[in-house]
């Protein structure tokens, strides 16, 4: 069976390769609405190294806040997914504590590397996006106070589709 | 002032050396304070001779403990130089020899201490890119 999901505003329908999700039945009796579990093991392995070093970190305000980050790239990458995106190629994303109890977030590639900061003061966060020579040198930063960190991780979720 | 081709930046923390043959962001993470000349820094030890990363290797805390656990990685300054005139960077790095009683090595890695912590993080990601050489202590 092929499952479709509509995208509201524009009214494009896109199939849903099956196996990308499991449906739950709550609860039959009340016709309770299905539960569609989007996320596959795949991406439980993405964010799954950071959100284990994150457990032990020193400043769980920090903590909390690189968690949010990070459920933010896998709920993008998911929707990346239900529109059959395959993105199974992504590296685990990696979380590094700092002496000062800040924390780097670090998404790995082999010709460049994401990053978010996530600092002591709120107001210092930010993202970054490097690449090697291979790739232009680019390089980018900004914070991510007062900015749709939502978008800059939709812009970076396609920076890595168009290198892949 | 003479400086050797490479640099060596040792590293206390297991975990920022992955298996995977990269290094963290976090293995180059500048002081939280800013000297009086306005820089911020991190120490190095200068790769003057082929002694330098065994001695890296040996150094040791006050208590004894052994400094760099994980290891040590290796930059060619040439590549520093580099990264230092990209339009992004544009002259926000320095580095310097700063000789200690018990270290001749010694130096330090410098950023403008006004610079915003989302550029230091990305120039620290930048290092991370030029590392030409990961020495495991194991």
């Amino acid at each position: 069976m092929i499952t479709y999901l509509q995208e509201t505003d524009s009214r494009m329908v896109f199939p849903i390769p099956s196996g990308t999700y499991t449906q739950q039945m709550t609860n039959e009796t009340f016709g309770e609405k299905p539960f569609l579990n989007f996320f596959s093991p795949a991406e439980s392995r993405l964010i799954k190294p950071a959100l284990d070093t994150l457990k032990t970190a020193k400043n769980k305000e920090v903590s909390k806040e690189a968690e949010k980050a990070l459920l933010l790239i896998k709920e993008t990458v998911s929707s990346f997914q239900q529109l059959s995106f395959d993105l199974t190629f992504l590296p685990a994303i990696r979380a590094f504590e700092n002496e000062d109890g800040s924390v780097i977030i670090e998404w790995i590639f082999k010709d460049y590397r994401i990053g978010f900061g996530i600092e002591v003061d709120p107001s210092d966060s930010g993202w970054y996006l490097v690449t090697k020579r291979e790739l232009g040198e680019i390089s980018a930063s900004g914070h991510t106070s007062n900015t749709n960190i939502r978008n800059t991780i939709l812009w970076l979720l396609n920076f890595i589709v168009s290198h892949s | 002032m003479a400086y050797p081709n490479t640099f060596i930046r040792g590293i206390s923390v297991r975990e920022y050396l992955l298996e995977d043959g990269t290094v963290s962001a976090s293995a180059f993470d500048f002081s939280q304070k800013t000297r009086e000349d306005g820089w911020k820094s991190f120490s190095i030890n200068w790769e003057d001779d082929e002694n330098a990363g065994r001695f890296t290797l040996g150094q040791r805390k006050e208590n004894g403990d052994i400094q760099f656990k994980a290891g040590y990685v290796v930059i060619p300054r040439e590549e520093i130089d580099h990264l230092n005139h990209q339009p992004t960077v544009n002259g926000m790095l320095n580095y310097e020899r700063q000789p200690l009683v018990d270290n001749p090595f010694h130096g330090n890695i410098l950023a403008r201490g006004n610079v915003p912590l989302p550029t230091l993080r990305r120039i620290q990601a930048g290092l991370t890119l030029i590392v030409s050489k990961i020495v495991h202590r194991d």
